[in-house]
């Protein structure tokens, strides 16, 4: 009996082992992925998802982390910030995921930071737009708490307005009106465009707002003629922009239409049509690949991508390339550079990742610093214009 | 026979539930599971309230979320950028709630059917609107970050186990409360409203009066929820309260059973839940959902429990 017992423990302990031991070389790191994958924001979230499959398939043919493949596991947040905490906690106690990429959204984000990355100790890179995420401390009365384990990939919104603000100045712009949507994004920009506007020598002669969901800007327009601008800025995601380029046409005016960041995208053209002929907006350089010089270190990096995505993997068939594509692959990418050198360490893969230095990606050139969780400047940016239906580098 | 009708009081179905909530509790080792636990609490306290409003007084409302952003706004509004302290806030929350859902529920309790509906989620969206304008107030689109946790003396409820141990007894009580309300002459008066309106203000029951309080109480229990929800996740954004958790906490609702409260239990548990179980159908997760919901309601139409009790009765008979 005894003897009996002495084997039962031989078997268990070995079974112990074998279960939390490294079980051989080819045990895979386990990277979890949240994205908006239905909800509003699922025309976002899904191609996200799918460059970052993409871009772990890529990794693990060229041999993995190390010679572990990644493993990437899916959760869908459904642009809930409740469920993204959930998710987002599954894929940390759960599955034990060692980095965490996403989600698609500043509210989602935010909740799964002020929940979860105080405390748990998981580096975590997401592709939202907006800054709050990577604040710290107290601004304005109110607690952004800690980001130390939060990075985002996106250019901040101050980057894109910089680069608008900057390209005017050379074109000799003095007077400038804006008009901005009046959600999160379109304040966001109102906000740097007024603060930034004046070191460039530049006046905000009008400020004019409209809704996300209006289906006509032309009593804005009007205002913004009559205070006669050099240059109109509009800042918004989606189909309001597209209404307000044709707006635009229909009023007449012919001084120049400026778009923000987030518009560079194959369905603007689609919507806007022959009114978005001319207009000028700060982009990735992914919209105008073609058309870089030889000598852009990104150069090389953006035509792997694109080859991947249209003619390797498809993508394009459903979700054509635009300027936000690449931000996945970057995040992913920093996160499996950082693994390669410090290994799977919660503390010592985020001090890898916030070491990160000119590393060449899709999006931009990051170099990262304790300061800056995001690592990208205005020369991350060109500015172009539209050109009979096409992307026209024009710096 | 006696041993039978204990079974059947509330205050002994709570006991057996409160202890089987526990033994989960405790079984369970890891926080994810707990965190889930809590979400379910929290849905039902929602769901009870709602339950009462739809299932006793006939009245329908898809505009519940904005109560629950008034009890988490208020309390994150006023503990961080005010200082005042959690607990008198909370309560201040409710009865702010009270007063917003007393004023708005006079000419709106006046409706009836589709135009009931109708004004509930007009002032849904209102709210939703409101706070993603409002930013320097609300923090708009980007949302509330900071609350601290709830404490009682040195306890901070601020790890998912010990906010277990908050927001379950705040269900048992909830639901001891409701199930008793139901069986009260309220409760008979309420059920006669629903039935049919005429009769029951025929035999001295104020339907008015009913409905508008009854409606006063479903938001206030919202309200508990979201106050509890903003200290729990420190986090608040529009996100969480739009039209959509109108919409869910009604299918709660009617999948658990209209008119049950246990149902209410079972219905809030099971949609909170069952998403997490559907990952394993990856892309397909959203159709599988829309699956059990549709397999529910065509083969129980009067609601899970109900209808699971109705077709054990059944067979029971047969076997006899």
């Amino acid at each position: 009996m005894k003897r009996l017992n002495r084997i039962m423990l031989f078997v268990a302990m070995s079974a112990v082992l074998g279960l939390s031991g490294p079980a051989g070389a080819a045990e895979p790191i386990k990277l979890g992925a949240f994205f908006d994958l239905s909800g509003p924001a699922a025309a976002i979230g899904t191609p996200t998802k799918l460059v970052a499959q993409m871009v772990v398939d890529q990794i693990n043919k060229a041999g993995g982390i190390n010679g572990r493949p990644l493993k990437l596991i899916i959760g869908d947040t459904e642009g809930n910030p409740t469920k993204a905490v959930m998710v987002a906690k599954k894929l940390i106690e759960v599955d034990k995921v060692v980095a965490l990429i996403g989600p698609t959204r500043t509210g989602t984000g935010m909740a799964v930071k002020m929940k979860l990355l105080q405390k748990a100790r998981v580096p975590t890179f997401m592709t939202v737009g907006g800054d709050p995420v990577i604040m710290e401390g107290k601004h304005g009365g109110k607690n952004f708490g800690s980001a130390k384990w939060v990075f985002k990939s996106p250019q901040r919104s101050s980057v894109a307005v910089k680069k608008i603000l900057g390209f005017m100045e050379k074109r000799g712009i003095k007077r400038i009106a804006i008009a901005t949507c009046a959600d999160g994004f379109g304040r966001d920009g109102k906000r740097w465009l007024a603060k930034l506007a004046p070191k460039f020598g530049i006046e905000v002669v009008a400020e004019e707002s409209f809704q996300p969901t209006d289906k006509d800007m032309t009593a804005q327009l009007a205002k913004i003629k009559a205070t006669g601008p050099q240059a109109i800025v509009c800042w918004t995601i989606g189909p309001a922009g597209a209404i307000f380029a044709k707006n635009v046409k229909q009023l007449g005016i012919t001084i120049p239409l400026y778009q923000c960041h987030g518009l560079p995208d194959p369905k603007y053209i689609e919507l806007a049509g022959a009114a978005s002929e001319g207009n000028i907006m700060p982009s990735t350089k992914l919209m105008a690949a073609d058309q870089l010089p030889d000598s852009d270190p990104q150069k090389a990096v953006i035509r792997k991508f694109i080859h991947l995505y249209n003619d390797v993997y498809h993508y394009n068939r459903q979700f054509p390339i635009n300027t936000h594509s690449g931000y996945a692959w970057d995040a992913i990418y920093m996160v499996a550079n950082a693994m390669k050198k410090a290994g799977t360490d919660p503390a010592k893969l985020r001090d890898a990742i916030e070491q990160t230095k000119d590393y060449v990606g899709v999006s931009g050139i990051y170099t990262l610093s304790p300061k800056d969780h995001n690592g990208l400047g205005t020369d991350s940016m060109v500015i172009v214009q539209i050109r009979g239906g096409k992307w026209k580098l024009l710096e | 026979m006696n041993h039978i009708k204990s079974i059947h009081s509330p205050a002994c179905q709570i006991g057996l539930f409160a202890i089987l909530v526990q033994g989960c509790a405790l079984l369970v080792r890891n926080s994810y599971y707990l965190f889930v636990l809590n979400i379910v609490g929290i849905n039902i306290i929602v769901v009870i309230g709602l339950n009462l409003l739809m299932g006793y007084a006939g009245q329908i409302s898809l505009g519940h979320a904005a109560f629950y952003a008034i009890g988490a706004y208020l309390s994150a509004i006023l503990t961080v950028t005010y200082g005042f302290p959690a607990w008198p806030t909370l309560f201040l929350a409710l009865i702010i709630t009270a007063g917003v859902a007393y004023v708005i529920g006079i000419p709106i309790m006046r409706l009836e059917g589709h135009y009931l509906v109708m004004a509930t989620l007009g002032f849904g969206i209102i709210l939703y609107i409101v706070l993603i304008q409002w930013d320097d107030v609300t923090g708009g689109p980007s949302g509330f970050a900071g609350i601290e946790p709830l404490h009682i003396g040195s306890l901070t409820f601020d790890s998912d186990r010990r906010f277990c141990y908050l927001i379950w007894p705040c269900v048992l009580l909830t639901l001891w409360g409701s199930l008793n309300l139901v069986r009260s002459r309220v409760g008979r008066g309420l059920m006669a409203l629903r039935s049919d309106e005429l009769v029951a203000s025929c035999t001295g029951v104020n339907t008015e009066g009913y409905k508008v309080k009854v409606f006063v109480l479903s938001a206030v229990l919202a309200s508990l929820a979201g106050s509890l929800y903003a200290h729990y996740i420190g986090f608040v954004s529009p996100g969480t309260f739009s039209f959509f958790y109108s919409i869910q906490v009604v299918t709660m609702v009617i999948v658990g059973g209209l008119g049950s409260l246990w149902g209410s239990v079972l219905g809030a548990a099971l949609l909170t839940v069952l998403p997490e179980f559907l990952g394993i159908f990856q892309t397909y997760n959203v159709l599988m959902y829309g699956l059990v919901l549709m397999v529910v309601l065509v083969f129980f139409p009067e609601g899970l429990l109900p209808g699971l009790w109705f077709a054990l009765q059944k067979t029971h008979r047969k076997h006899r």
